[in-house]
């Protein structure tokens, strides 16, 4: 422990050496204890000289702003005696007119409120920022407003509060604070990462990107080797075939040594080819066995990235969009390939010709070079502001191109409202403006790239003339020779391409390592739902399932389920009623363990789902829900999804009990009908026959339909209901429903609001109860009447569930 | 036909005499409706960027729809006033009025901004789809906790810095 704290301290040191050596603005000094800090020290500091025992605080929270809405520095705090309000500003001085800048908070209000005054607190939400609210006798004073960002902190605070009051456990509600700071700035961090987004940055992201090299790191040893010979090899040909021609062969007058002349002239000639026949296979060989290995690299990147996704939970598709996800895996991985097969090649060839070109012109001549260095400095000076005009440019133009897109898209994808609302010339309009909006954006960037190109042309051609011009002085001076001055000019040329690609690989490397990045994050993203690890498998489920206290939210501050508690025993029918909105659906997902519940206990057989093994409770929970996914394949492929030993016997046996056999064999390929996208079209009471008999191939224990006949037709209904009638047999079953018909054999009812049990019984019991069932069942007999059908809803299995 | 279609497009609208919206001792508004104390009251807007005084939605406190007040010019000047104070605080948006730097490191961009003459930092991720342009000239900005931020007229705000958002913009 002793030794822990020493080393903090050493860290703390260490890190303020480095903040102090880059010149960054230090925050505030966190205590070193490591204990759970509620104030930063002078805040504590302040709080502790008004007289208040800050190691008796039970939870704070910061807001950053007052109860009138002004920008401050706020902390909401209470102790078993009151609750505490301090309004703080944070005031910035300067330290002996040095540039340091030091913050240190100014107590501006202490506001105490005796814990007896408070019955409980409760948070509002607003647009952009929410509100403390206490209230006491019924009626709602104001304690500060927050941004909305911080309303998962207020919210945590309201409900330990409220348990405190209600002499519940509170301590446990408190979330420990996430230790997990980043290696390097120290900064708090999500708590499966190492290094924040900063940090973990191009430097390490470059490391794990060639540590995918690291099965062909002896091929990658020669590509780069050879990459660095064949570069310097070729960096001769100017000294041999200019230097030399001109110097030793073409300088000398007359005719003497003719043939000694010719025979000089003859293997600088051979030089020249042998340099470049040698350099050619080398560049040959490299980038062949380049391309050999890259697709492997992109292969295992890929194949990653796809076994990450499969690891991952539900809610973490729900939260990224699919489109971007699959830009993931195939854009990034592209924009990677990209680089290394283009990039990464020649960004050594330049580096090599840069420092080898630059050595030869120092050589040749010390004076013309640094001529040479001045002016391209001026250039590159020049150039960042050229190149952020065309930035902005190049943007402003992508960005209305991806508008046009997405108006097509939108257009295509909208085709049959548009036609049924005769909106084709309006969508034109609408059309021509984006258009003319891509065309004034492409025009302005064309003229700017037509004036400002040939005015960069234009120096770098001033720098060759001043370079001919100077050079040709020092010539006829006799401090250089012909040959030297040539093979400068030479030189200069080859430098302009590599200093160029140079000057801008920086920004390629940046998008590749983004997208590496965005790769990576995918990988070490931990999944929400995990597997225990020796997890419990029962010898056989028989479906007894048992909610308790559950409570759940998708995200943070708005509860979808609340105290929620149900039980349903084995082989019995259970049927969940309620608006649109209630957490149906979610209770389904929650049993299935998509998602893991907040609080609480889901029980199937007396054992917590988070114990069970994945895999066998995945395998004995069948859900049929609205939603219908088909892949890519025939029906008989979709049907066996779940079992893939099926026989053909049991894929029709399936079909024929889900009422499905019928259209199928109608079909001209039958069960081999190709199915999903871009396969054969099938009405949505067909697939969902077909993800029934999916369902009935599985075999599971425990049956949930969620809505699983609310989009067909009655007769559809009526012929999914018994065929689904057969597949309840021997399983506990929860159907989930608007229309009170679809739950005519439940054993026992529960009437869902807004995430919580409002009603549960049997059908009698509700109905005697005159309750929310009962307001439900006279609403939709009505409805029935009204149509001129007789009501469905009548129970008739209910005094057999009764018993 | 026609007959029937109007009856559907009929607009149920509170009677502007029998509404009295007032702010209780600590500041929230409550609903006097004809003579009924209905309790303290949320209200919605309807139209939040080309109408933010019309078609006000007032609920109980445990969101039960009680009715539209069609414009709150229509009620007293007392209940006006404390309507638009309500709607202010609930809607209330923090205005950029200047924008110092726009970085970009690692595909988030960091914004430092003026805020009621205040500096703030915040971060933006996919910057097209959370910089939105709603009606001409009127910027939306929702940063990486959820919080959002206005510019209410861009042409208002200095030229360099709207040089650094442009780009961004559809």
């Amino acid at each position: 422990m002793h030794l822990r704290f020493e080393i903090n301290i050493v860290m703390i040191n260490f890190f303020g050496k480095v903040l102090k050596k880059l010149n960054i603005k230090k925050s505030r000094q966190k205590s070193a204890d490591g204990s759970k800090e509620l104030f930063p020290p002078d805040v504590n500091e302040k709080l502790i000289s008004e007289g208040l025992s800050t190691l008796n605080i039970i939870l704070s929270c910061k807001s950053d702003m007052n109860s009138a809405g002004e920008y401050r520095e706020n902390y909401i705090f209470f102790d078993k005696e009151g609750f505490y309000i301090a309004e703080f500003s944070e005031k910035i001085k300067l330290k002996r007119g040095k540039k340091k800048l030091s913050a240190k908070a100014e107590l501006i209000r202490l506001e105490a409120i005796p814990i007896t005054d408070i019955d409980s607190i409760k948070t509002e939400r607003y647009l952009s920022t929410g509100e403390l609210i206490y209230t006491f006798n019924k009626e709602d004073y104001s304690a500060t407003l927050f941004s909305l960002g911080l309303i998962g902190r207020f919210d945590e605070l309201t409900k330990v509060f409220n348990a405190y009051k209600q002499e519940k456990d509170y301590e446990k509600l408190i979330e420990k604070e996430d230790v997990n700071r980043c290696l390097a700035c120290q900064k708090p961090i999500k708590p499966d990462k190492n290094f924040c987004r900063k940090c973990g940055s191009k430097s390490s992201t470059a490391k794990r990107l060639f540590a995918f090299f690291k099965p062909h790191k002896y091929k990658l040893v020669f590509i780069i080797s050879s990459m660095i010979i064949s570069t310097a090899i070729s960096l001769l040909t100017p000294q041999i075939g200019i230097k030399k021609l001109f110097n030793e062969v073409l300088s000398q007058s007359g005719l003497e040594d003719y043939e000694i002349l010719l025979a000089s002239l003859v293997s600088i000639v051979l030089t020249v080819i042998v340099i470049k026949v040698v350099t050619q296979v080398f560049t040959l060989i490299y980038q062949y066995i380049l391309a050999g290995i890259l697709p492997f690299v992109i292969y295992d990147i890929k194949v990653k990235i796809f076994s990450a996704m499969q690891r991952l939970s539900v809610g973490f598709f729900t939260h990224k969009q699919t489109g971007s996800l699959m830009e993931r895996v195939s854009r990034d991985s592209n924009n990677i390939y990209w680089f290394l097969i283009d990039g990464f090649p020649y960004l050594i060839v330049s580096t090599v010709t840069v420092i080898g070109v630059l050595t030869i012109m120092f050589m040749t001549s010390v004076r013309l070079t640094l001529t040479v260095l001045i002016v391209a400095a001026i250039t590159g000076a020049l150039y960042p502001l050229f190149s952020n005009v065309f930035k902005s440019l190049h943007h402003k133009v992508w960005v209305r191109n991806a508008a046009l897109s997405s108006k097509v898209s939108d257009n295509i994808n909208g085709h049959r409202i548009i036609k049924a609302f005769s909106k084709e010339s309006d969508e034109l309009d609408e059309f021509s403006t984006y258009s003319n909006r891509l065309m004034d954006s492409e025009i302005n960037y064309s003229n700017i790239e037509a004036t400002v190109f040939p005015l960069l042309s234009m120096l770098i051609f001033a720098l060759a003339a001043f370079v001919l011009g100077y050079g040709g002085i020092l010539v006829i001076r006799g401090e250089m020779l012909l040959g030297d001055l040539l093979a400068f000019i030479v030189y200069m040329e080859m430098l302009e391409g590599p200093v160029e690609f140079l000057s801008w690989v920086f920004n390629w490397w940046t998008r590749c390592a983004d997208s590496a990045q965005r790769i990576f994050e995918i990988i070490d993203t931990k999944p929400d739902v995990l597997e225990r690890e020796n997890p419990v498998i029962l010898p056989k489920i028989n479906g007894d399932i048992e909610i308790k206290e559950l409570y759940f939210e998708y995200e943070p501050a708005r509860p979808v389920i609340k105290n929620f508690n149900l039980s349903v025993k084995a082989g019995q029918m259970l049927g969940i009623v309620g608006k649109t909105g209630a957490g149906k659906t979610t209770i389904s997902n929650l049993i299935a363990r998509l998602y893991d519940a907040k609080q609480g206990i889901i029980m199937i057989d007396g054992v917590d789902v988070k114990e069970l093994s994945l895999m066998q409770l995945r395998a004995n929970i069948g859900i049929v829900s609205q939603e219908i996914y088909l892949f890519i394949g025939t029906i008989a492929d979709n049907i066996r999804y779940a079992n893939k030993n099926a026989s053909y016997d049991d894929i029709i046996a399936a079909a024929k009990a889900a009422h499905a056999h019928d259209f199928i064999v109608n079909l001209p390929d039958g069960y081999e009908t190709k199915v999903g996208s871009g396969g054969q079209d099938l009405s949505g009471g067909e697939r969902q026959r077909i993800s029934i008999a999916r369902t009935i191939i599985q075999n599971p224990k425990i049956l949930i339909l969620d809505e699983a006949t609310a989009a067909m037709d009655t007769e559809t209904e009526q012929k999914i209901q018994n065929s689904i009638t057969k597949l309840k047999e021997g399983r506990t079953t929860i159907a989930i429903a608007h229309r009170l018909s679809t739950l005519r054999d439940a054993n026992v009812l529960a009437v869902i609001d807004d995430g919580t049990v409002v009603e549960y019984g049997t059908y009698r019991e509700l109905m005697d109860k005159k309750g929310e069932y009962y307001k439900l069942y006279k609403l939709q007999s009505e409805a029935l009447k009204f149509i001129g059908l007789p009501p469905q809803v009548d129970n008739k299995d209910t005094e057999k569930s009764d018993e | 036909m026609n007959s029937e279609m109007s009856d559907a497009l009929r607009l149920e609208l509170l009677n502007p005499t029998e509404i009295k919206l007032e702010k209780n001792k600590n500041g929230f508004l409550i609903l006097l409706l004809s003579g009924e104390n209905k309790g303290r009251v949320k209200l919605t807007r309807a139209y939040p960027y080309n109408m933010p005084y019309s078609y006000i939605g007032v609920y109980s406190i445990e969101d039960d729809e009680i009715g539209i007040i069609k414009d709150l010019s229509e009620l007293s000047e007392n209940s006006e006033t404390a309507a638009k104070e309500e709607l202010e605080k609930r809607y209330y948006c923090p205005e950029i009025s200047e924008i110092l730097s726009i970085k970009e490191k690692m595909g988030s961009f960091y914004f430092e901004v003026k805020i009621n003459g205040s500096k703030k930092n915040f971060a933006v991720k996919d910057i097209s789809r959370n910089v939105r342009f709603t009606t001409e000239n009127f910027i939306m900005i929702f940063d990486v906790d959820g919080n959002r931020y206005i510019i209410p007229d861009l042409n208002k705000i200095r030229k360099k810095a709207r040089r650094l958002l442009e780009p961004y913009l559809y």
